[in-house]
């Protein structure tokens, strides 16, 4: 059954995105002494940034070009709609938004790769190497929950506080949501004084906005889906709460590291998948047992 | 070879001044270097051509705007010593006191830039939030934050109170207190060091070789400072230290910066101790004979060479070798091979570049120098 | 880290950043920012027209100068050498113009606007 509110979250996906987003900077800002934009900037931004022209070289007239931003903002918002309950509705298989994430991620490889400058592939090179191990440990982390609870589906998920349960998976899944979301210390993709833009360098216009906002859109996503594995969903004020709580973690985290490079990282992202793989095997041997 | 070549082009964000890098990349790894630059060329050697001597000054200030002090004084210094003037103690002082101020704030804007590179932009923010304060005390001090206009041939224009002097020392202990866990960050900080040490390493006999000056060579080990060789204004009266780290590689640069703003704290709290109470003589227009002379000062990116020529009591021709251009077309190739693309920003805002300084045109033909006026150049270069 | 109780006490803080155009704007006395060319005190020396380094000055007749503020530099030489003491610089340095031609300082006195 398909409540209107939930039809109504999942339309104005992209305004909560943007709230994030709008409190993200106006936090970080302060931060730094400084004053920051308005809490509503980023919409003025995708709007403006909607209205301008889009200029499409003609090297660059091929048809990943030309619609991966599209393709890569339906996907989020699809990810959004099968939001699991109470948010939005649908009963089906957590396998499902594992590969809907991963599709996300890969169609912002393609657009980069698209795109005919070397930034571009730069970023996109930097990306591939790095989601090799992140969504794996991702996917591992996301499948332990769910092997732990026994659940099939994600609507008879009920798992509450995983942290005393499965203190390794939720970690990894509270790193590795920072990571899927490039920001500092993991944003060597998308390093402003190396690579200009990375992957979004030769987008202008409505591409632009569309790709901006799809991985705008992912950061609500990973913050809700995290936190719904973690803490459950039975106290809705106290689920908003948490979100609000780990946006401003996120946010503090982003201000206060420097940038690993790309082999730090991945060497990183490798440990974390260690371990997660560890836990994945002790939990599945209690499972079975 | 290369899989392809990046032009880390004139428009940058990471650059402050423009200048073109082609780096041929394989993967991560840059393999070939090509370093363009000549966006910002202004001509400034031709326009101080017929000038009169007093208005050179406020002209060669202009060449840069962080190290504008330093080309003021280098000026002033080659006419001096030229006409041998006799410079009061108190204009020595407080001509010294204002070049530390400016070295204390281009060592921190650079300072924040190199933060910013290595992505720490939260650092960034709060250095700059720091240097304010410097400027601030430059803009009571003298009336400009970037072009001072505070020396005069002989003398100053404005003379400062010792009241104000007291307030200038109090403002730069407070900065320099809050700067301590910034530096420190360069200092201890795992992930900063990671990417500081042991990139865009030059070896010390490249360094003695190509003849380079400044903190890039002081992070060589190589002990050169034109302030202890060469004294000018007052640095022979202050008691000071000259930082030299032996590592070679970023992160040495980086300290000796650091480690210079200190020094430079020292500098001006004994200078400002120890002013003597006399009055500044008023502003004379200056008559010079026909000559030339040179003279050199420590700017905050090293040497600064002048070469002057006066003739009829006005400028003929002003030969300007910056710190910037003595270190970076040598230094950046040997440096930047081999290195990951991600450390390019880090290596080139180690060695502080300052690109409107470094604007020159040179023709060399056949192995002598040649200076082409402005309808010979046009005539030759342009084809019409 | 010292770092990251700073970020965190920062957000109690006022922010840093001087809110300009709203807001004070302060500039320091010694600031120089357009020339008040003050008319009537002029003798018609000239000094000024000779010692700008960038002829930014043009002498019509005594007390008729017309200062070129797009040209100008700010640097201070017509100031220290004019005799009377004429020439002022003021502490407006937001001089934004359509036209480049208005951007002049001259007999007028603009500071009334």
């Amino acid at each position: 059954m398909v409540d209107s509110w939930r039809i109504a979250f999942v339309l104005l996906a992209p305004a909560i995105a943007l709230l994030f987003e709008g409190i993200r900077r106006r936090l970080g800002a302060r931060m730094q002494s400084r004053v920051g934009p308005p809490l509503l900037q980023p919409f003025y931004d995708t709007i403006k940034l909607l209205s301008k022209d889009d200029f499409v070289a003609e090297k660059e007239s091929n048809i990943f070009f030309q619609y991966g931003p599209f393709v890569s903002l339906l996907f989020v918002w699809v990810i959004f709609a099968l939001m699991p309950f109470p948010l939005a509705s649908f009963e089906h298989d957590f396998i499902l938004m594992i590969y809907l994430i991963i599709l996300v991620d890969a169609f912002y490889i393609v657009s980069g790769l698209a795109s005919n400058s070397p930034f571009g592939i730069i970023g996109a090179m930097r990306e591939m190497a790095s989601i090799i191990a992140y969504e794996i440990g991702l996917a591992v982390a996301v499948i332990t929950f769910f092997f732990y609870s026994g659940a099939n589906s994600i609507g008879e998920f009920t798992l509450v506080n995983g942290f005393t349960h499965l203190p390794v998976s939720s970690l990894g899944l509270l790193l590795l949501g920072l990571v899927t979301l490039k920001k500092r210390p993991f944003d060597t993709p998308e390093a402003h004084p190396e690579i200009f833009d990375g992957a979004f360098t030769e987008y202008s216009g409505k591409r632009l906005a569309f790709l901006r906002l799809s991985e705008q859109m992912k950061e609500p996503l990973l913050i809700f889906l995290t936190l719904f594995l973690i803490l459950g969903t039975s106290s809705l004020p106290l689920f908003f709460a948490a979100s609000l709580a780990l946006l401003f973690v996120y946010t503090f985290i982003d201000m206060v590291s420097s940038r690993l490079k790309v082999e730090h990282a991945v060497k990183f992202y490798m440990v974390v998948l260690a371990a997660l793989l560890l836990e994945l095997v002790w939990v599945s041997y209690q499972v079975i047992t | 070879m290369h899989d392809f070549i990046v032009p880390f082009g004139p428009q940058h964000p990471a650059e402050k001044e423009p200048m073109c890098i082609r780096a041929g990349l394989e993967g991560e790894t840059i393999t070939e270097l090509d370093l363009r630059f000549g966006y910002v060329h202004r001509g400034m050697e031709k326009i101080f051509e017929g000038k009169g001597i007093d208005q050179g000054i406020y002209l060669c200030e202009r060449i840069c705007g962080l190290c504008s002090e330093s080309h003021s004084m280098a000026f002033t210094r080659t006419i001096e010593e030229m006409l041998g003037l006799d410079v009061p103690m108190r204009v020595r002082h407080l001509r010294s006191i204002v070049t530390e101020l400016s070295r204390l704030h281009s060592h921190m804007i650079w300072a924040g830039f190199m933060a910013h590179e290595a992505g720490y932009e939260t650092l960034f923010m709060y250095l700059m939030r720091e240097r304010e304060r410097i400027m601030d005390i430059l803009e009571r001090t003298t009336g400009g934050r970037v072009h001072y206009g505070i020396n005069k041939i002989g003398t100053l224009r404005y003379d400062v109170p010792n009241a104000k002097l007291a307030k200038m020392v109090e403002d730069v202990d407070t900065t320099l207190k809050n700067i301590e866990k910034y530096v420190d960050t360069f200092r201890n900080d795992g992930t900063l060091k990671e990417r500081l040490v042991g990139t865009g390493m030059i070896t010390g006999i490249q360094a003695k070789r190509f003849g380079i000056v400044g903190p890039v060579a002081r992070g060589c080990g190589i002990n050169n400072d034109v302030r202890k060789s060469d004294p000018y204004a007052a640095y022979d009266l202050a008691d000071f230290e000259v930082p030299t780290y032996k590592g070679c590689d970023a992160w040495s640069r980086t300290m000796v910066r650091l480690e210079e703003l200190y020094e430079s704290g020292k500098i001006i709290r004994q200078l400002i101790k120890d002013i003597p109470d006399e009055k500044i003589p008023a502003f004379k227009f200056t008559k010079a004979d026909d000559g030339d002379h040179f003279a050199r000062i420590e700017a905050p990116r090293g040497e600064l060479f002048y070469y002057l020529k006066v003739r009829d009591s006005k400028i003929d021709r002003l030969a300007i070798r910056t710190p910037s251009m003595a270190v970076l077309p040598m230094v950046l190739k040997p440096a930047l091979m081999g290195e990951k693309v991600s450390d390019l920003p880090i290596v080139i805002s180690s060695l502080d570049p300052c690109f409107s300084c470094m604007e020159r045109v040179v023709i060399v033909e056949k192995g002598k120098e040649k200076v082409y006026t402005e309808p010979d150049f046009r005539r030759k270069f342009s084809g019409r | 880290m010292r770092n990251m109780i700073e970020a965190l006490k920062n957000l109690f803080r006022k922010p840093a950043t001087e809110p300009f155009p709203f807001g004070e704007h302060k500039r320091a006395e010694k600031f120089r920012g357009k020339i008040f060319y003050d008319a009537e005190k002029c003798i018609g020396c000239r000094l000024c027209e000779k010692n700008c380094p960038v002829d930014a000055i043009k002498f019509r007749k005594k007390g008729d100068i017309v200062f070129d503020m797009s040209s100008c530099i700010f640097c201070g030489m017509c100031r220290d050498v004019c005799p009377p003491k004429c020439i002022h610089y003021t502490k407006e340095d937001l001089m934004i113009e359509k036209d480049k031609k208005k951007l002049v300082s001259d007999k007028r006195d603009w500071r009334k606007q």
